[in-house]
């Protein structure tokens, strides 16, 4: 953790402030969004399980023209096992075990946080692996020839014709007697770690700083996540599912054409008679009196597939002999629909088999269908285990206010309700406690029996629907009144998963992932703002 | 003390997060192996009416053969062809169709029941809604917010997502792309201002917030790799601009010259410009050679795009990432993931958008 300011960098960044107050007129800055640039962006999600193939590309640029500092915080949520040796409690598993114990033990996140600072030059870009970060060491880190991905190499050159070196990310410009400088002589600094540990899931927050540390009003900044997971082996598969950082813009109090300070409203004739709204502390005030950045929305919405719906746009088609999800052998689109024996394995199931027999789902002799376990009196209970491929959501909150100083999560902690509305304009609702962080699927959001859910097609009736989401503002608690706004920002993973009719999807990057046919994520939309304030309160 | 100057570009008004009277999917795609689904929903609890223009920019191949195949022997030119329909929908209600299928009203959908996940034309229908008036479509889709009358209003009601599903079920999704209407200027007649000042054209004024400057988008540069594939994958990029500004009325192309200017990780400066008509999509390394990693230089780079001071509209759109890995025998693996831009700066002109008169 940085508790002493970055005092190794030229300082720049107490006139970069002043600087701000001279610029040039301007309206008031936007909304919070993933659409504009921003002085702070949310991550909401990260992922990182290399052991299974899966990891998170950040992106983040500077779209000015004067270099900028960056200071980071990577929130660990991965949750931990109270047992020694127990299973992993990763991703977001309620229980977990230990050989010889009969009892679970209850799986805890760990709210931990990790902070880091860079400096981006101008309109730079830059991005790193969550799993292996990056620093100012290009010079010293070797590369692998991109025809093979083995050979190691240091230039071009090194490599075959037609290849080239690829080195893991880093940041270029590191100045010194032998090293590289931007144009107008700027340099990186700093270094992202690792990530926490490995598996990991989490959040990351990035603020612009100048060099003290000390927070700039400059809406400056952009990003990008690419979640991706490379499936090794015969069956070799990716995936990858991105989405845009939510900037929350800082609040600029600017010299109007005519004559009036922005924000204040005070008579002006240059901006260095409007006060700046940004104090330029550790507390970081978002929305509401006394804001220095813009106020996170009073409602997040999400257009959604209801769990479990079968997606209209993925058809299992046979191909030049192979099914076009599935990718087993097929002579007819038959083939890809039903559960057949080939090669000794049902297509769809995946059991074993000797004929096509062995592939269909009957009513055993316990009064349970062989194949999906439903209870049954005859085959007519038993559903047919044809091909589907079927939609899940799951849904990613963070809150707007963080207490890094202190790790308190109590600031964090609200319930979050939800107003579910079908495509017969029926409404619904539930709720769910959210704390630092929660990554849940729709259909589990108020039970664990996802056929049963509000958010399931089943019990919806339609295919879509739109989901309100608001974080309920805890002015209750005289310990933290005032001191949280309890906002939330977050995102969407859509799923596709192949399967057996009667199997509900629940696969996603980590739980399942032989079943994802494919992933995509979204930004949600947000309406309106509160009156209250929420909080950062940097270390 | 030395005073860095820092000019900070004004926000842009357009928006991919909030509610608005105008919707645009700049990508929408029904090629035989890609469809897409579209999503639109009223956030308001009053019934909503939107007026929906596709606008089919695939090739033609005047000759014989197919320009999509390659296998066209005379030349190749977009259809530009415009086809409307509305919609309406019930408070808070959400609705989506394929771009494939459409929608139509068919009072005999049955609901999805614990038995059945599969119920696609379930709810109540916003209306019937066209399949692709040809196959192969690609071109855009625009949604604008209209009162019963069909007269266009600032109610900033709709919201919108699309998703490009291909034959192997792999998926890109993106949010529509907003415009706000104002409050108090909107007239209610077949021109549509977006921002700028009063006109002939636009007696009141902005009816709408203007489209952005510029858009900016962070991107692999063309074929480097992306390190969570490993060394032998490869990235392209495919960027679909639309301009703000379309005349349905007169079925006028609006043509547009974008510059861009890029930064690579050492700062470098690099610019190019391509121009197209309408509706335009195509992979970065298609448009210019700089965009090449072997020019670029480094994995990541920022571009900035914006029209030429001698275009006369504004330009928006989304950008799509398909990233490849090789395997042993072809064709190699491929997963897409689709970004909005970013937007900077308000345009100072207007962009007009002209309606169809009708009978």
């Amino acid at each position: 953790m940085w508790n002493a300011p970055w005092r190794s960098l030229t300082v720049h960044g107490a006139v970069l402030g002043l600087a701000l107050l001279t610029a040039t007129p301007r309206p008031a800055p936007a909304d919070i969004a993933s659409d504009h640039p921003a002085a702070i962006l949310v991550f909401p999600k990260l992922l990182v399980d290399t052991a299974n193939g899966l990891d998170t590309l950040i992106r983040i640029s500077n779209v000015s023209d004067t270099s900028i500092n960056v200071f980071c915080f990577y929130v660990n949520v991965t949750p931990q096992c109270p047992l020694d040796n127990g299973t992993s409690c990763f991703p977001d598993k309620a229980t977990c075990t230990r050989p010889g114990q009969e009892f679970p033990g209850f799986c805890r996140p760990q709210w931990q946080e990790t902070d880091f600072i860079i400096r981006l030059t101008e309109e730079q870009p830059t991005g790193w692996l969550v799993s292996q970060g990056e620093s100012v060491n290009c010079a010293f880190i070797d590369g692998v020839c991109s025809n093979d991905g083995t050979t190691q190499c240091d230039i071009d050159m090194d490599c075959p014709p037609g290849s080239r070196c690829v080195q893991p990310p880093c940041l270029p410009l590191d100045g010194g007697p032998l090293g590289r400088t931007g144009p107008r002589g700027q340099v990186n600094e700093g270094a992202v770690p690792l990530s926490p540990e490995d598996p990991f899931i989490g959040e990351l927050k990035c603020i612009a700083v100048d060099e003290s540390l000390a927070p700039i009003a400059r809406n400056d900044l952009k990003g990008e996540v690419l979640i991706g997971r490379l499936q090794a082996g015969p069956d070799m598969a990716i995936d990858a599912a991105g989405y845009n950082a939510i900037g929350i813009p800082a609040l600029v109090n600017i010299c109007q054409e005519n004559r009036t300070c922005s924000l204040t409203g005070t008579t002006c004739t240059s901006n260095l008679q409007c006060a700046p709204t940004n104090n330029r502390d550790g507390t970081l005030v978002i929305g509401g009196s006394g804001a220095e950045y813009e106020g996170c929305p009073n409602i997040l919405i999400l257009d959604h597939f209801f769990d479990g719906a079968v997606d209209p746009l993925s058809n299992n088609l046979c191909e030049m002999g192979t099914c076009t999800i599935s990718n087993t052998m097929c002579s007819d689109d038959a083939d890809c629909l039903d559960n057949i024996c080939i090669g000794n394995a049902c297509s769809v199931t995946g059991n074993a088999c000797i004929s096509d027999t062995d592939c269909e789902n009957t009513c055993g002799p316990a009064s349970e269908c062989t194949l999906s376990g439903e209870r049954c009196v005859d085959d007519d209970d038993c559903t047919d285990p044809t091909f589907q491929t079927r939609v899940v959501t799951s849904l990613t909150l963070v809150p707007c206010t963080e207490d890094f100083e202190n790790q308190n999560p109590s600031l964090s902690r609200t319930p979050a309700q939800f107003l579910v509305f079908n495509e017969f304009e029926q409404r619904f609702s539930t709720s769910i406690p959210v704390e630092c962080f929660k990554e849940i699927r729709l259909s589990n959001i108020e039970t664990d029996q996802n056929e049963r859910s509000i958010f399931s097609a089943g019990v919806q009736g339609t295919l879509t629907g739109q989901t309100r989401i608001r974080g309920v503002v805890n002015d209750q608690n005289p310990e933290v009144a005032g001191r949280t706004g309890n906002a939330l920002l977050g995102i969407a993973e859509e799923f596709r998963c192949g399967g057996p009719k009667y199997q509900f999807p629940l696969c996603n990057f980590v739980d399942d992932p032989a079943r994802l046919v494919g992933s995509t994520s979204r930004n949600l939309h947000i309406q309106g703002r509160r009156p209250q304030s929420d909080f950062i309160y940097l270390p | 003390m030395v005073i860095v100057p820092h000019a900070v570009p004004a926000p842009a008004a357009t928006t991919t997060e909030r509610s608005a009277s105008i919707l645009i999917f700049p990508k929408v795609i029904f090629d035989g192996s890609r469809d897409t689904l579209i999503q639109i929903s009223n956030t308001s609890n009053s019934m909503t009416h939107a007026l929906c223009f596709y606008v089919n920019a695939a090739p033609e191949c005047i000759g014989f053969g197919d320009c999509l195949a390659g296998t066209c022997n005379g030349r190749c030119e977009p259809r530009w062809i415009e086809i409307d329909f509305s919609i309406w929908l019930t408070k808070q209600q959400p609705t989506h169709w394929s771009v494939g299928s459409g929608r139509f009203t068919d009072l005999s959908d049955l609901p999805c029941d614990p038995d059945n996940y599969d119920c696609d034309g379930a709810g109540l229908d916003p209306g019937r809604i066209p399949p692709a008036n040809s196959v192969p479509f690609t071109g855009e889709l625009r949604c604008i917010e209209v009162d019963q009358s069909g007269a266009p209003i600032s109610g900033n009601h709709l919201k919108g997502e699309a998703t490009i599903v291909s034959s192997d079920g792999d998926a890109s999704s993106y949010n529509a792309v907003g415009l706000l209407g104002l409050p108090f200027t909107n007239n209610g007649d077949n021109i549509l201002c977006l921002g700028g000042g009063v006109s002939d054209e636009c007696p009141s004024g902005a009816e709408y917030e203007g489209c952005g400057e510029r858009v900016i988008m962070d991107h692999f540069a063309e074929r480097a790799d992306n390190p969570l594939f490993g060394p032998t994958s490869t990235v392209r990029t495919e960027v679909t601009l639309v301009p703000c500004a379309i005349d349905y009325e007169h079925q006028r192309p609006t043509n547009v010259v974008t510059q861009f200017l890029t930064f690579n990780e050492f700062e470098s400066r690099f610019s190019s410009s391509t121009p197209f008509n309408c509706w335009a999509t195509f992979l970065l390394s298609q448009a210019n050679s700089v965009f090449d990693i072997r020019a670029l230089q480094t994995r990541f780079a920022q571009t900035f795009m914006r029209p030429s001071d001698m275009t006369d509209s504004g330009i928006t759109g989304v950008w799509e990432e398909y990233h490849l890995l090789p395997q042993a025998a072809p064709p190699p693996q491929q997963t897409r993931a689709a970004f909005n831009f970013i937007e900077q700066g308000t345009r100072r002109r207007t962009d007009i958008i002209f309606l169809p008169e009708g009978p």
